[in-house]
């Protein structure tokens, strides 16, 4: 069973006084569990509203979308909130820590949210902190660290909670080069240690290049998948 | 995570939080002081109606209370303290004759009111120069009555009435002392003499006008020993009425008080709710995105209202604790003042009383606490609603 089913998807956006606008239009994708798969194209090409969708955070005009297994559709949104705490990791371009929490209590905080006991929480962020090298920023507030460390948290708090897809948006567009390969030779370490999906979207080639499989959209429309292996 | 995330937030923008939080500590702060004010003014004021002129309680003639008159008086009062010892334990009775007459002492007279007192047992009073109320044909005279008449300790007056058999009567007093009590009219107007010597005067035989009635109690609701007492009098020739219908006024005037504070109260909060709606609106419009994030990673609407909603009572419960502990501060400082330019003055007879003993009561914490996190709650309600209500790819989207 593929982890993320997406089936001929369309997002039309309609708004007062405006004609429509079409950001999908019939995309269908399967990801396989363990997949590093990312979705290229140029800005307005419907990558963030795919992520979206997937991640249950839009609906989709008409189409069906499945994450392992759960059909997004008909979900309340109570349902949906659940779903996404409990299958999805999200990575934001903008690192989107809660300025408020540690390093390590943003990661937490799915957890609370799963009701997991708060010292098996500490000890699983922990863990997943050290493996990261983020082990001294354990009590850290976001604002004093640099891009690439919070994102490295933000990675962090997508995949502690043991997600079936991480998404991630642009993950690498608010980091230097050097910070950016970083970050995804990062994922993809998760990727391969862990066996945590991921999809992100990106148009950087150096990012595109760690990809196991890049899927091209433009106008909206899947234009073409290349794989390129392991 | 979800309390210590909401505290948090509170101190996320401190400015605004300590001006939305002194706001509602204030309205605390007025509304447990003016509780507090009002209701121990009342307490002493009741305290000084009760100790004094009026007492808890009064049995009369039946129908003295609609129209006093010297002929309608209670017969064998002994007999009647008896049964009220024995239906309200612990309350202690007095016995009165009040009458009217006319003083006159060289070449001034005034119309007077005449107090038979039973020596050493009246409340009523205390002696400004002189000796105390004794037998015989000794009177106090009210201090200011007394400077009217122009009479001294050892001087004479005589007084002149109608006794209740239709008699004239009159008689030479020996003024023994001036008194002065609660009640600017007894000051005024009135001549104090024993009972005996005022059952006499008067030719009431054993007979009283009133027997005054003081309760082991502070209470300013004394109706359920009204009526135990009414249930255990002869109704067909007695009477017993409590302060509170004695003095309709006066109880009116408390209540009016009391209902006159709920309003103050709605004002208050109604002002200080909409500087709480505001400054949960702004923190919440500033927070969007990030509301947007918490939507995204799993958190349900109803857990994001609850945080917002948590904000607000943070807030509240700190505001009330900084208020009520202001209304201390203003309590203990109007406590330890004089005021007799607020207060003072004569009420229905009833001298106000210069000097309160004010405490913060616990009763105005209730209102106050309710209040003060209602109000909370509901100026953060609409902004809470909003903020579970984002669509999280909508407010991602937000900068």
């Amino acid at each position: 069973m593929p982890t993320v089913e997406v089936q001929n998807v369309t997002r039309v956006y309609e708004e007062k006084g405006m004609p429509p606008a079409q950001a999908l239009r019939g995309v269908s994708l399967s990801v396989e569990k363990g997949e590093f798969m990312a979705l290229a194209g140029p800005s307005g090409s419907g990558k963030t509203t795919l992520l979206n969708i997937i991640g249950g955070i839009d609906a989709a005009t008409s189409g069906e979308v499945r994450v392992d297994g759960q059909a997004l559709s008909g979900l309340s949104r109570a349902a949906l909130a659940d779903l996404r705490r409990d299958r999805i990791g999200f990575v934001f371009q903008a690192y989107n820590l809660v300025p408020v929490l540690t390093a390590a209590e943003n990661a937490e905080y799915v957890l609370q949210l799963k009701g997991v006991p708060a010292a098996e929480r500490r000890a699983r962020v922990k863990d997943v902190f050290e493996r990261m090298g983020l082990g001294r920023f354990l009590d850290s507030r976001p604002l004093k660290m640099s891009g690439g460390q919070q994102q490295r948290v933000a990675v962090a708090r997508a995949i502690v909670a043991d997600p079936a897809v991480v998404l991630a948006d642009e993950p690498t567009a608010n980091l230097d080069q050097r910070t950016g390969a970083e970050l995804m030779d990062l994922m993809h370490g998760l990727n391969r240690e862990r066996g945590t999906t991921f999809i992100f979207s990106s148009h950087d080639p150096m990012v595109l290049s760690r990809a196991q499989r890049v899927v091209r959209l433009v106008d909206g429309e899947l234009e073409r998948a290349e794989v390129r292996g392991p | 995570m979800l309390l210590s995330l909401a505290w948090r937030n509170v101190w996320r923008n401190a400015r605004r939080s300590l001006i939305t939080m002194s706001a509602l500590g204030v309205g605390v702060a007025g509304i447990v002081s003016i509780f507090s004010f009002r209701e121990v003014a009342n307490e002493a004021i009741v305290s000084d109606v009760t100790a004094g002129l009026v007492g808890h309680l009064q049995v009369h003639a039946l129908g003295y209370q609609e129209a006093p008159s010297v002929g309608l008086t209670v017969q064998h009062p002994l007999q009647v303290e008896a049964t009220l010892e024995r239906v309200l334990p612990g309350a202690k009775a007095e016995r009165r004759v009040i009458g009217a007459g006319l003083a006159g002492a060289g070449d001034r007279s005034a119309p007077v009111m005449v107090l038979g007192l039973e020596p050493g047992a009246s409340a009523l009073y205390t002696v400004k120069d002189g000796a105390g109320l004794g037998a015989g044909k000794d009177v106090l005279v009210g201090k200011d009555l007394a400077t009217d008449l122009g009479v001294a300790v050892g001087g004479e007056l005589v007084l002149v009435s109608q006794a209740a058999d239709g008699s004239v009567a009159n008689d030479r007093y020996t003024v023994a002392g001036t008194f002065e009590s609660s009640s600017a009219e007894l000051d005024g107007n009135a001549i104090a003499m024993s009972l005996s010597e005022a059952q006499s005067f008067f030719a009431l035989g054993d007979g009283v006008h009133q027997l005054v009635v003081r309760l082991p109690t502070q209470r300013e609701d004394v109706q359920p020993e009204a009526q135990a007492l009414r249930a255990a009098l002869d109704l067909k020739t007695l009477e017993a009425v409590s302060w509170s219908e004695m003095l309709p006024q006066m109880k009116a005037s408390m209540e009016q008080k009391r209902k006159n504070q709920g309003f103050v109260d709605f004002i208050i909060f109604l002002i200080v709710g909409l500087g709480v709606f505001n400054a949960m609106t702004m923190a919440v419009f500033e927070r969007t995105r990030e509301l947007g994030v918490l939507a995204a990673l799993g958190t349900r609407p109803r857990r994001i209202l609850a945080m917002v909603m948590l904000e607000a009572l943070w807030q509240g419960a700190m505001a009330f604790v900084v208020g009520v502990a202001l209304a201390a501060a203003i309590l203990y400082a109007l406590g330890t003042s004089d005021l007799s330019k607020m207060l003072g003055g004569d009420v229905m007879g009833v001298r106000m009383p210069t000097h309160l003993e004010l405490k913060l009561l616990p009763a105005s914490l209730k209102g106050a606490a309710i209040t003060a996190f209602l109000t909370a709650l509901l100026g953060a309600l609409l902004p809470a609603l909003r903020a579970m209500r984002l669509q999280p790819v909508e407010a991602l989207r937000q900068s």
